[in-house]
């Protein structure tokens, strides 16, 4: 896989993929909940 | 006939093979060890031969092999971080993307290490099935625990997803209970702290643990305000606008040195009291997050014992913290608790999964066999490198070692000290550790800058008979593993006078009788060593507390900076000849330093082992 395409793929799919998925939910919980009691999850 | 388990991990730092023979660890090892590449990621081929020459099999007469987590769902986390950092992550998606895809990618982990086990030629290779990162930690964590049930709690930087997992086991029952995940990570906070500091990740985490106690903590608000947000049951979230990690293959970058005054230090660069502060605040934060989590441990279980692992808990002082809290009656911590010990977990997880038991539980001891999992040597061995050599030796009566070998220390003297098995996990624990007196002001210095070759700040650490722990040392429980640091007791220590010194000069100062062995708070990371784990290290000791009274050595890992620890006699003797190391105890043959002939290599030792 050359770094070319590698970084297409990433501007052309991932980029959008990651800003989409961010306004549904975000996998890596970044924005802080100050009303959270906890943040175990089960 | 008996059930033999294989467990693995590799291919991250540490890698290591562990047999489980119906349940009980029987022999485990890390590669480094035996590839002399510290930290070495490699697959454990010379750690999985070690281990079926242990116990005399092929793989064959293995019923699984266990990988320590599961490569997918590591994948998948990966991706996710790369997609979730978008578009500021392209060099970190372009270099680790061909990494796990294609052929021989990372993604098909299990398929190389089938290839891996099928090269060695020793045998058809079973069915190889992956564990979760967290599971081999919780696994190595309980099930070798002295304990019917117990709560487990493992932290650590990161596996798949989680960074933290509460576990309750009972009998061979693992029940996790919560987790909390990437990227809220305490190892990988930990580690931020550490590649801020200038060391490096993954292996100078203890040298920042040692640094704090020359520090005050005046970063700790900050980091609470800025960094990372602590609920009172331990579970926290990390503000992520201030680390790197998501988007490539720094820990930091500039919105952290703007809110810690200033640019990373550089490897090997000057200490300045920010560091020592930083290292304080960044420990203080720690261990207010593991009390947190132990008392939630405790609510959510109602055990009374922790069982502890991960990387996190190599963090001897917050463990200290835990067992000084009274949160639980009794703390275990697997001696391998970084990810080495993974491979040992995995297996047990497949042993306990295909019915072996626990027939340890109800002794008092745990399955560990102090640790002692690696390669011994015996005298003919020893005896045959020794000729081979043409290396003076004395042979000694297995009753006149001890004795020898404490008059030297008494006198002063720094001991190699090659015995037994090989320690599994990153500590010498008696095994393969180089020994001095604590009582001597002067041996810190001397076994840190002469034989170890390493920065002068870095603290010793004691190992004292455990029937005279208390009189030394303020601890409410044994710990042979070394991984609890307690307080030095009021009655050895000594008045100090504001003698004005700061920084590293706080080392010498002298504060109690155990100057060789005490940090700069009073604090000493405590090995307690009773006959049944290690006669021969117990019978040391004992002869030592004969000769002069006191019950404590020095004990430091038989190596030099960036090296190994120590294995075979011949990187023992190699070990010895390079250092200011006087005596060799190697089995029942005992080496002086000036009796050998003058030690030649080709090449500077010291540039080819790269620093640590």
């Amino acid at each position: 896989m050359s770094k070319l395409l590698l970084s297409v793929a990433y501007f052309l799919v991932a980029t959008p993929v990651g800003w989409a998925s961010r306004l549904i939910h975000d996998p890596l919980s970044r924005r802080r909940d100050r009303r959270a009691q906890t943040y175990w999850s089960a | 006939m008996s059930e033999l388990v294989l467990g693995i991990s590799a291919y991250y730092h540490d890698s290591a093979a562990a047999i489980v023979r119906d349940g009980v660890p029987a022999a485990a090892a890390q590669e480094e060890r035996f590839s002399r590449k510290r930290h070495d990621s490699s697959f454990p081929a010379q750690a999985v031969g070690y281990c079926l020459d242990e116990l005399g099999a092929s793989l064959e007469d293995v019923s699984a092999v266990a990988y320590y987590e599961d490569p997918r769902l590591k994948f998948r986390r990966v991706l996710a971080t790369l997609v979730g950092a978008a578009p500021t992550s392209v060099s970190s998606f372009s270099d680790t993307v061909p990494r796990w895809l294609g052929k021989g990618g990372k993604l098909r982990t299990l398929e190389v290490v089938r290839r891996e086990l099928e090269s060695l030629d020793r045998g058809a290779v079973p069915a190889i099935v992956a564990r979760r990162h967290h599971e081999s930690h919780a696994a190595s964590a309980f099930f070798p625990s002295p304990y019917q049930s117990a709560a487990v709690l493992c932290v650590d930087g990161v596996g798949e997803w989680a960074t933290t997992t509460l576990w309750h086991g009972r009998g061979s029952e693992l029940t996790s209970l919560a987790e909390i995940r990437f990227p809220h990570s305490l190892g990988l906070l930990y580690s931020a702290f550490t590649y801020f500091c200038g060391f490096k990740v993954d292996s100078g985490e203890y040298k920042l643990m040692g640094l704090a106690p020359y520090g005050e903590p005046r970063y700790a608000d900050l980091i609470r305000e800025r960094l990372i947000d602590i609920k009172p049951d331990g579970s926290f979230h990390l503000d992520m606008r201030y680390f790197e990690y998501l988007r490539g293959h720094v820990m930091t970058g500039r919105a952290f040195e703007k809110l810690f005054d200033g640019p990373r230090r550089e490897a090997e660069g000057p200490l300045t009291e920010r560091e020592f502060d930083l290292a304080a605040s960044v420990q203080q934060v720690t261990e207010e997050v593991m009390l947190g989590l132990a008392r939630t441990a405790r609510e959510r279980t109602g055990e009374s014992t922790l069982c502890l692992a991960g990387g996190v808990a190599l963090n001897c002082v917050a463990n200290g913290k835990i067992v000084d809290s009274g949160i639980f009656d009794e703390l275990w911590i697997q001696p391998a608790a970084g990810d080495a010990g993974g491979a040992l977990g995995a297996a047990l997880a497949v042993a306990m999964e295909r019915g072996a038991g626990r027939d340890h539980v109800g002794t008092g001891q745990d399955a560990m066999s102090g640790a002692l999992l690696g390669p011994a040597f015996s005298d003919a061995q020893i005896a045959d490198y020794l000729r081979s050599r043409g290396i003076p030796h004395h042979r000694l009566d297995p009753a006149d070692l001890a004795g020898e070998v404490a008059a030297a220390l008494a006198d002063g003297k720094i001991i190699g000290w090659f015995q037994n098995r090989m320690e599994f996990g990153p500590r010498a624990l008696g095994a393969r550790s180089i020994l001095g007196d604590p009582r001597d002001p002067a041996m810190q210095s001397a076994i840190n800058l002469k034989t170890k070759f390493r920065e002068s700040f870095r603290p010793f650490a004691p190992a004292v008979l455990a029937q005279d722990a208390k009189d030394y040392f303020d601890l409410s429980q044994e710990s042979p593993y070394m991984l609890l640091v307690a307080q030095v007791a009021a009655a050895q220590q000594l008045p100090v006078t504001d003698s004005g010194a700061t920084g590293i000069d706080l080392l010498h100062v002298q504060r109690s009788t155990i100057p060789a062995v005490t940090h700069v708070d009073c604090s000493a990371r405590v090995q307690t060593v009773s006959a049944v784990g290690n006669p021969g290290y117990h019978e040391l000791l004992s002869a030592f507390k004969a000769r002069t009274g006191c019950p404590v050595l020095v004990n430091t890992s038989f190596n030099v900076r960036g090296e190994p620890i120590v294995n075979s006699p011949h990187d023992a003797y190699t070990c010895f000849m390079r250092t200011n190391i006087d005596m060799l105890a190697m089995g029942n043959f005992l080496l002086h330093k000036s009796e050998q002939p003058a030690w030649t290599e080709e090449g500077d030792w010291r540039t080819e082992i790269p620093l640590d």
